[in-house]
Parts: structure tokens; sequence; C-alpha cells
């Protein structure tokens, strides 16, 4: 099972499943995490930890602990770095 | 309910620019205090719109409506109390999906409801249109477009929700359907728990699916009996079941299909990136070499501006109240009127209000990097750092400015949102010594130690309390195992109004002064009580300008005091003068130097600092104190009780007294047993002496 700490900056894929739970869960889907949308690893802080993403227009900051909670299935998509007008499916 | 004089909230996303709306509506009326019992602040202020005055109440940001965190409970119990008479929801309009995330649980709650367009100017610059006529009647609600941070629509907003107060204009908003079996296990629950909850039915049935855990939802399962609770549990796990999945998925799914149902009829999506610009920043501000080398700058030329700038203010704050000092001197007759006045009173509260300039700057700065959207990246650079320690991201600012001031560091711990780190964090900002207790360094190193020993002398003193405070903070977080989820939304960079900035440092400036002016007051006057009285039967004998002598002192309830605690201070090697200044720092560390002062009677009223060499000697030649000894006092200044605001600002935030006794008993139980250590190791090893 893949999940978001298995990506490298600037791969993404779909979620699939959320594998956390109560409080923790709650908080992923609200922000906006939920099975089938586009999520993509933007980079890692500094010191390796926490990961930031991106999933329906917003930037969360995670740590890998949590992120790892996330599976994905992973997608090749057109994006990788910087694009001024990013293509719909990777907001 | 009263139309006559309505309550509107404000609910939202954070980072909407919620607060930026709320400011052009209330504008400087508005009256910011705590919800009961919970450190989430709650704002509000009234108004008159179209001749009827209006109160608009300020609801924390949330994303969603739960019984979870304090601010989720907060705004669901303020949104379904009786209270409020309608709804504005605002809406960050380049992020529209998410945040009608929120507009799907406001409307299914079922109160009279406006949603406000807000960045609508950045949402058509970069390429967005939206059918408004259109999301209205699809979400059934008025919707309004505003610019909040340039006031613009303010007006119609106001004028549109009062029309929705008053009925004359429909807005009870559309209902939406979830899965066909969810939609059936609703009404299953509806049926049991019809006319016997406050809320709304179908918005009760679907948080009692929701949340398994009926403790949390107290206010709505009160007058449910047994039974009633039990055919709900019975209802759910069939749901459960059936769907094979829980009901937190199915919830979210529906409310998010809402959304997304919405948005593809009404809304022609930006061409531009909501984060173009923010992502070229973040590139530098959070690269992975440069990123913490520039954060440590940023923070840098924040203290440096915040004490060179405040300098001035402070000094002319210190003059004045040293004039009013000596003004009042002129009028009243040398004696204990005189010497309550200026000694006490003056001295006492001038004390704390000349941190004010400091503090203001602090705060404007921090309110600065909040409102930018920096402070997040700032929390995401650090976390691994402080995680390690038993803090958090966030924690890593309120520390940093805990070394000017504990009292705006203690406050800047607001930004904390899970109450594990945050009173973790404001438990062991006092050991992140702060500028009140270098003049005490500075004296004790001046007398004890060498000028080239000095400096390293005290900045082991600064290290001693960073270190303690990690490891403090480790234990205790090691301790206090619940776990909070780091889940941190960046927001997009944007400039923050000047207003906004302003507004939030003048509610802080006018809490500090209310503060400085009842609570330090009394306890200035207090202290002062217990180092002057009981008389001296002698004093009738002495001059007029001796009411603080050591004889007096020595006499005085602070001064027996400090005989009383003698015996437990002697093993650290103080003696009775010591005891008696040390108890003086309740009221603040500087209050240290002038009590050693009067103990070893450096004549009348001149000012003495930490640089005074008639001290300094007196400190060698009169006290017990010995370079071992004298850090070992250092270090207890550094470890024992905050002072006196401090522990106000405390009882404000934690809402008790309770915690500030805590923090009294464990902060000198620490820094007596620390001294100890020192003080009985340090011989052994040749240290110092």
């Amino acid at each position: 099972m893949r999940t978001i700490i298995d990506l490298a900056p600037g791969e993404g894929g779909i979620v699939t499943d959320i594998t956390a739970e109560g409080e923790l869960k709650r908080r992923l889907m609200d922000m906006g995490i939920i099975a089938g949308v586009p999520v993509f690893l933007v980079k890692q802080a500094p010191m390796g930890d926490p990961l930031q993403i991106r999933v329906q227009n917003t930037l969360i900051a995670l740590r890998k602990k949590e992120a790892a909670t996330i599976s994905i299935e992973p997608q090749e998509h057109p994006c990788h770095g910087y694009h001024r007008t990013r293509h719909r499916a990777c907001r | 309910m009263a139309t006559t004089e309505p309550v509107i909230a404000l609910a939202g996303n954070p980072n909407c620019g919620k607060t930026s709306l709320f400011n052009y509506i209330t504008g400087s009326r508005q009256h910011v205090g705590n919800y009961a019992g919970v450190t989430v602040e709650g704002k509000q202020g009234t108004v008159l719109v179209d001749d009827v005055s209006v109160t608009f109440l300020d609801l924390p940001g949330t994303y969603s409506l739960s019984p979870y965190t304090p601010e989720e409970r907060i705004a669901m119990y303020e949104i379904t109390s009786e209270k409020i008479d309608a709804v504005i929801i605002v809406a960050d309009t380049t992020r529209l999906v998410r945040n009608l995330y929120l507009v799907s649980q406001i409307l299914e709650i079922g109160k009279p409801a406006v949603l406000a367009l807000n960045m609508f100017d950045e949402f058509e610059a970069s390429g967005g249109s939206l059918d408004i006529d259109l999301l209205s009647e699809l979400l059934g609600i008025p919707c309004v477009k505003t610019i909040g941070n340039r006031g613009r629509g303010v007006t119609e907003l106001m004028s549109t929700a009062l029309k929705v107060v008053q009925g004359d204009l429909p807005a009870q908003g559309k209902l939406f359907s979830y899965s066909h079996e969810m939609e059936h296990a609703i009404d299953r629950v509806s049926a049991v728990i019809e006319g016997k909850i406050s809320y709304n039915t179908r918005f009760g049935a679907v948080q009692l699916l929701h949340f398994s855990d009926d403790s949390l939802l107290t206010n709505l399962t009160r007058d449910l009996t047994e039974e009633d609770l039990a055919a709900i549990a019975d209802a759910r796990q069939h749901l459960i079941t059936i769907e094979g999945r829980d009901v937190n998925s199915m919830v979210t799914e529906g409310r998010y299909g809402f959304a997304h149902g919405i948005a593809r009829e009404c809304l022609k999506e930006q061409e531009e990136d909501v984060f173009a610009v923010s992502e070229m920043l973040d590139r530098v501000l959070t690269h992975r070499w440069f990123g913490i080398p520039l954060f440590l700058f940023v923070l840098w030329l924040m203290f440096q501006a915040t004490f060179t700038l405040g300098e001035y203010p402070q000094n002319l704050i210190d003059l004045t109240f040293k004039g009013l000092g000596n003004a009042v001197a002129t009028i009243i007759p040398p004696g204990y009127l005189q010497s309550l006045v200026v000694d006490g009173i003056i001295a006492g509260v001038g004390g704390v209000l000349v941190f004010l300039p400091n503090i203001l700057l602090l705060f404007f700065f921090i309110s600065l990097m909040e409102d930018t959207g920096y402070m997040a990246r700032a929390a995401f650079i650090m976390d691994k750092l402080m995680h390690a320690c038993g803090l958090h991201g966030k924690s890593f600012i309120p520390m940093l400015v805990g070394f000017g001031c504990t009292v705006p560091a203690l406050m800047a711990t607001r930004t904390l949102e899970s109450k594990r780190d945050r009173y973790i964090t404001m438990f062991v900002i006092p050991f992140m010594s702060c500028g009140a207790r270098l003049p005490v360094y500075v004296l004790l190193t001046g007398a004890f130690f060498s000028p080239q020993m000095a400096g390293n002398v005290i900045f082991s003193i600064y290290l001693a309390g960073i270190v303690l405070a990690f490891m403090v903070a480790k234990v205790l977080s090691m301790v206090v195992k619940t776990s909070t989820p780091f889940v941190l939304e960046l927001p997009p960079y944007r400039i923050p109004t000047l207003r906004s900035v302003l507004l939030h440092i003048w509610e802080r400036a006018w809490m500090y002064l209310k503060k400085a002016g009842t609570v330090i007051l009394t306890f200035s006057v207090i202290m002062w009580v217990l180092l002057t009285f009981p008389i001296h039967p002698d004093s009738r004998d002495w001059d007029a300008g001796h009411t603080q002598s050591r004889t007096q002192l020595e006499y005085s309830f602070a001064g027996r005091f400090g005989k009383l605690i003698e015996p437990l201070i002697e093993p650290l090697g103080f003696n009775w003068e010591i005891g008696v200044s040390l108890t003086a720092g309740f009221i603040g560390k500087e209050i240290v130097v002038s009590t050693l002062s009067t103990v070893y009677s450096i004549g009348g009223d001149s000012e003495h600092d930490g640089t005074d060499t008639d001290l300094r000697s007196a400190l060698r030649e009169h006290s017990s104190l010995t370079p071992v000894t004298a850090y070992g006092m250092m270090l207890f200044i550094l470890i024992y009780v905050p002072c006196l605001a401090v522990m106000n600002i405390l009882k404000r935030e934690t809402g008790g007294w309770r915690w500030v006794f805590l923090m009294i008993g464990y902060t000198t139980g620490l820094a007596w047993l620390v001294t100890f250590v020192f003080v009985k190791t340090a011989p052994l090893v040749h240290l110092f002496s």
C-alpha cells in the first residue's frame, strides 16, 4: 500500500483511503483529504519533517507519522515544479 | 430572540479574512473577551445598521463544526443557540469548494444565513468568475461580494444580514442529500429525537450518527433517554455495517459532494493558481538550506527592532514615572503615605508599564507574521526540533519572545490550537530568561566574578534555562500523552492591512493597561505593606527619610518571613536577607536588586541598578554569598516563580488560579532542587572556588 510518505517532492496521486482513526481522520477529511481527490507532495521541511502537501487547493503541513495514514494510488501528472498557471487537476 | 436588537454571528474558515471584515463592521467598537473556561477569544461589537442596533459576534475560525476542539465546539454552540438570529458565513472565494464544506454544515443547522464571498478581487483578478445569482439560488441564501481588507461590500453585507433577520429575504438554506442508506438512518434517528432536542432535527440526527461518543454531545443528548441513545447507536451500527465504512467518511463525502456539485454549476475557476506567488516565495523561505537561517535572521531583525525602537518610549515612560514620583514627593510630606504612593504604587505599576512599548512592538511583528501567513511557515520549519523536545512548531516563537518578557510570550501561545501543546509551552516559557532578570545577573556576576568571566557566566545561565525548558517539556510531554494531530494549513501569502494589525495591538495594549491598573496595583500595595509594616518601635527617633532601612526591613512582615524561611534556604547558602529579596522578586525580578540595596542599607532614595559598585562590595563583604552560592542564586532566580504580571496573565489565559498555584509550586520547587544540586556538587569539582 503506497502512502504519501512514498512520494518524492513533486509527485502525486489519488487518495484511496485514510487509515487513521478518530480525531485525526476527521481532521484530515475536514481539510479536504477524501477518497478520490488528487494529492501532491510539495516539499519536505528543511529538517525532513513535516511534509507539505497540496490537496483541493489547500496547502497542508503534516508530520510523516500522520501522512503515512493516507493511502494513495500514485499517478503520473505533468506538473513538476513551478507553474504560474497550474493545471486544474494538479491544484 | 429579539429582532429589535438582533445578534449576528460571523463564521468561516481560518484565513478567510473574516477578522478583517469584522473589524470593518465593528471598527474600534469591539469588545474582546474570553469564552468562559476556555482560552478562546470572543469578539463582539454593536453597530447601527439602517437605524437598527445590531450586535455582531466574531466566532473562532473553523474548518468544520464538531464537538472536538474548543473552537469548533464554541462555533457550533453559538450558531445553534437561540441568541443568534442569523449567521454571516465568510468564504475565501479563491478556494470556494473548501469553504462550501463549512457552509453545508451551517445550512444543515437551519439558521438564516448570508454568504460573504470574500477576497473577491483576488478571485476575479486571477481569472475566476462566479454566477452569484445561481449560487444564491442553489444554496438558498443571499450571497454578497466583499473585499474584506478594503471594506468593500461591508455595508451591503450588513443590510442584507439585517433583512434576513427581519424576514425580508429568504435565507433558510437548501438541504442536500447524503447516500441512500445514510438518509435512511437519518430518518430513523430523526423519529427518535423529534421534539426532544433544541437543535434542528436533521442536523441533530447527522451529528448523533457522526459522533458516537455521547459524552461530547451533552448539549444535544440532554433530554434523551437511555432507550433513545440505544436506538441511535443501533441505527449507527446498522449504517456502518451496510455501507462498510465509518460514518465520518459518509458525512464528509456527502458534504464535499454538495460543495463540488455547486461549484461545477456556478464556478469558472481561476486561470491563475492562487498559490502562484506563494510558491515562488516559499522556494526561498522554506528552502532546504536557506529556510532556517532566513527565519533566524527575520527573528533577529524582529528583536533588534523591538528593543532599539522600544528604548525611546521605554525611557520616556520610565522618566514619566520617576517624574511623577518626584512630583508626588513634593506634595505629600515624607512618611508612610509618601512611601506608599511613591515606593509602592508608582514604582510597582511603573515597573510593569515600562514594558508596554516592547510588548506592543513584539506584538506588531508577531501580528505581521501571522497575517501575512509567514507564521505557519515558521511552525513548519521548526516543528521537527520542537516536536523532538515535546513541543510544537508553533511553540518556537512564543519561547523566543520569552527572552524579552514572559507576559507577551504567554499571550503569543494562543496560536497553539491544542490545549496540551499550549500548556506545556506556557509552563516552560518562564525558563527563557526574561529581560527583568538581567539586572540581577549583572549585579551578582559583577560582585563575584571577574569581568572576563562575567559574560560567560551570564550566557551559561541563559543556556541552562533553555536546556531546562526542553528537558521539562520532554518530561511533561511524556506524562501527558494525549496525541494531538499536527495538521496545519499554510495559507497563501497575503499583504495584511495595517488597520487589522493596529487594531490587534490596540486590543492587547488596552488589556495590559487595565490589568496594570487593577491587579498589579493591588499586589504592589500588598508587597509594600509587607515590607513596611509592622513599624519598628524606635521609628519615632529616626529621620523622616528612613522609612525603608535595614532595621525596619528586619522588623517587617517580609523580613520576618525571610527569617522564617531561612532554614529552608540555608542549604542553598542563602540567609534571611537573600530570602527577603527573593520574596520581593514575586512582584518583579528587578525588585530583587532594589531590595538587596535596602537590606544592605545602601543609603537613601537613589536608584540602584546592577552596576552599582557600592552594592557589589556590600554583597561581597556583608552577605554570606560566595561565587558558588551567587551562581546558585542566579539559577534560583532563573527558575523560580515568574513575576506578578506573568501570574496574572496565566490566570487569565488558563481561566483560573489553579494553574497559577501549580506554576508557583513547581517552579519554586524545581529552583530549590537545581540550586541545591549545584551548590553541593560545584565545590566537589572546584568550580568557582
